[in-house]
């Protein structure tokens, strides 16, 4: 069964709570300038390409925090976790490899250079936010048709 | 592949005879009320194991709540 590979239900609050702050972390490190300077270590991955064995690590800690916390929100079980919430899952998860596939297509033929790559970066994130956003959607429309009721 | 019609359930007016909410036939055979919910409208075929469950609950055949649609 698919819930045993399934975090438990109380990691999704913990995503959420995540994911604000990294998010906000990773803009304001790619677009501020940001950095915390107790994250600069010295370093170095490919020898003195401008000289600096200092390196700052807040992008890093950003990327993985908001990996991280993506991760919880999408894969912790539900309240109530039965087959047809399993079967939204799946799909959830199959449009939204399918849209990812979609956009890589398109962002190849749109950008190129250091556009591209910045693309690509986005990109990281496109299977867990459709997922998550699908799923959610199907689940919300699922609770507001049954209320009608 | 089954689609989201070829099967037809009696569920509903099951449930009316037993006088059972959604939320009861769901706690019954421990699933949400969204899946029975859904099942009911046609959206999803249940997996055997909570077909049968469902049949127990109501104490009949399982071939008296669900049918195959005509045309199958």
């Amino acid at each position: 069964m698919l819930t045993k590979i399934l975090l438990s239900h109380r990691y999704q609050l913990i995503g959420w709570i995540l994911f604000l702050p990294f998010s906000t972390l990773l803009f304001a490190e790619n677009y501020l300038s940001f950095s915390f300077s107790w994250l600069e270590f010295e370093f170095s991955r490919e020898d003195g390409l401008f000289g600096n064995p200092m390196e700052n690590f807040t992008n890093e800690l950003a990327l993985i925090g908001v990996f991280i916390s993506l991760f919880l929100i999408a894969f912790s079980r539900e309240k109530e976790e039965d087959e047809y919430i399993q079967k939204l899952r799946l799909d959830s998860l199959l449009l939204a490899c399918y849209v990812n596939t979609f956009i890589l297509i398109l962002g190849t033929l749109l950008f190129y250079s250091f556009g591209y790559l910045e693309f690509m970066g986005y990109n990281m994130f496109t299977i867990q936010l459709i997922f998550i956003a699908r799923f959610r959607w199907v689940l919300y429309k699922q609770q507001k048709s049954m209320l009608a009721l | 592949m089954l689609s989201d019609s070829d099967m037809r359930n009696t569920i509903k007016v099951e449930r009316a005879k037993k006088d059972m909410t959604q939320q009861d036939l769901a706690d019954q055979v421990s699933v949400s009320r969204q899946t029975i919910n859904s099942i009911e409208a046609g959206k999803y075929v249940p997996s055997t194991v909570l077909a049968l469950k469902i049949a127990r609950i109501f104490g009949v055949g399982l071939e008296e709540i669900f049918q195959l649609e005509e045309g199958d």
